[in-house]
């Protein structure tokens, strides 16, 4: 199964088993502890408050943490590679689909096209997802 | 040339062996020297060689002071035709001593210390001591009896409660606390030109013409590398002067880490066991398995 998560207070993204870290999570408040996404829906797991997850659906105030990992996955000692970059912002883009997004299943296609058709890691990272839905 | 009956039988007692008693020691010389020691023919020696065998050395206590004795028969002088009436008669060291050419002017002493000699080993055994009334506290021990204990004991231990009062009669004795110390260290070489100090400065740095100073010779080593320390309590672990771990025995608690605290830590006790790296840890404990984030499988580099 699929691992993605978000550790905040560690400015880490994680990818599988894929780590990037100094990725900046200070906009993350400071009482979450792990931002985990399973594909259709996120959890969250609070420091303040019983360890039982909460769920969430909206992928959208995510993307840029794992755009960042994407950039931050150049540098790895074995960097990322096109096709890996390629496979993660589709994930990224199968991810919105999953809050209703799927109304409107030619620009999911467009944004698909798109990536597919991107050059480099970079611009894979910087390729805006969220336009145009 | 004159000679008395009782100069006749002085000289031939004198000339080959005697026995003394030490009173003390001074051991910054190439060579030990005996400040004075009193043999059992009322003549008092002083400034004499006092002989090791090679790569031992040991300094003794000084000669116990007796009641009624005090510092005016310690140094009891000679008289006339060397003898001394007045020698101190407290336990001391005693020293076997040799004149070199049958000349009672040349003497040489090596030495032995009933008031602390560790006894009562088997054939076979042997031991290195330090040679003060605790000497049973600090001991290389090779033990030797045939049975599974047997090996080479590297043994200090603390005073204890009501024992025996120092050899040389000091009254109200702090209790002692010691530790085995197992160290890499850095050294300087010792001169070969021993600086007299000032007498009782103990610490050493005052030179006895003035105004020089210049540190004792740090035997133990003047900085560490590498240490392992072995307390009442402890065993405890250094890189240089910083602790970087320890085994305590009260918590049955081992502990390793980089010399900033918990941070970078291994630690094992009765409650639980961990491993630290800054925010990531993992640890366990009586009800469960513990990680403060997910764990990311991956191939290990580390070698």
């Amino acid at each position: 199964m699929s691992q993605w998560w978000i550790c905040p207070w560690d400015n880490q993204v994680v990818i599988d088993d894929a780590s990037v870290c100094g990725i900046d999570c200070s906009a993350i408040p400071k009482n979450i502890n792990i931002i985990w996404w399973h594909g259709d829906h996120g959890e969250i797991l609070y420091k303040d408050r019983l360890a039982i997850r909460e769920r969430f659906t909206d992928f959208t105030p995510l993307i840029r943490y794992f755009d960042a990992f994407i950039r931050g996955a150049q540098r790895a000692k074995r960097p990322i590679t096109l096709e890996q970059a390629k496979f993660v912002k589709a994930r990224m883009l199968e991810a919105l689909l999953a809050r209703g997004r799927e109304l409107n299943l030619s620009k999911y296609q467009a944004h698909r096209d798109n990536v597919a058709a991107l050059l480099t890691v970079e611009q894979i990272a910087d390729y805006d997802i969220v336009e145009g839905w | 040339m004159r000679s008395t009956t009782n100069d006749a039988a002085n000289r031939v007692q004198t000339s080959t062996v005697g026995r003394a008693t030490v009173r003390e020691c001074d051991d910054n010389h190439l060579c030990q020297e005996i400040k004075y020691g009193d043999t059992g023919f009322s003549r008092t020696h002083s400034d004499f060689e006092m002989w090791h065998p090679l790569g031992v050395t040991s300094v003794p206590m000084k000669q116990k002071e007796q009641q009624q004795q005090g510092q005016q028969a310690q140094q009891g002088q000679q008289g006339a035709e060397g003898w001394n009436k007045n020698q101190p008669k407290g336990e001391a060291a005693e020293a076997m001593v040799l004149y070199v050419g049958g000349n009672a002017a040349h003497p040489v002493g090596m030495i032995n210390d009933r008031r602390v000699r560790p006894y009562d080993m088997d054939p076979g055994e042997a031991a290195f001591y330090a040679p003060h009334d605790k000497a049973n506290k600090q001991l290389l021990y090779h033990r030797v009896r045939g049975d599974s204990n047997d090996g080479l004991y590297i043994v200090t231990a603390d005073d204890q409660g009501g024992g025996q009062q120092a050899a040389t009669g000091g009254g109200g004795q702090q209790q002692q606390k010691r530790f085995i110390s197992i160290r890499h260290a850095n050294k300087q070489d010792q001169s070969r030109k021993p600086q007299k100090r000032q007498q009782g400065a103990q610490g050493g740095t005052q030179a006895a013409d003035g105004g020089q100073q210049q540190q004792r010779h740090k035997h133990e080593g003047d900085s560490v590398n590498t240490e392992m320390r072995y307390t009442s309590q402890q065993m405890q672990f250094y890189d240089g002067s910083t602790n970087v771990g320890h085994y305590d025995r009260g918590g049955k608690d081992w502990l390793h880490h980089d010399g900033q605290g918990a941070t970078h830590s291994m630690r094992a006790d009765k409650k639980h066991s961990h491993i630290k790296h800054e925010g990531n840890h993992i640890w366990v404990d009586e009800g469960n398995c513990y990680s403060s984030k997910p764990i990311i499988i991956q191939s290990d580099d580390c070698s």
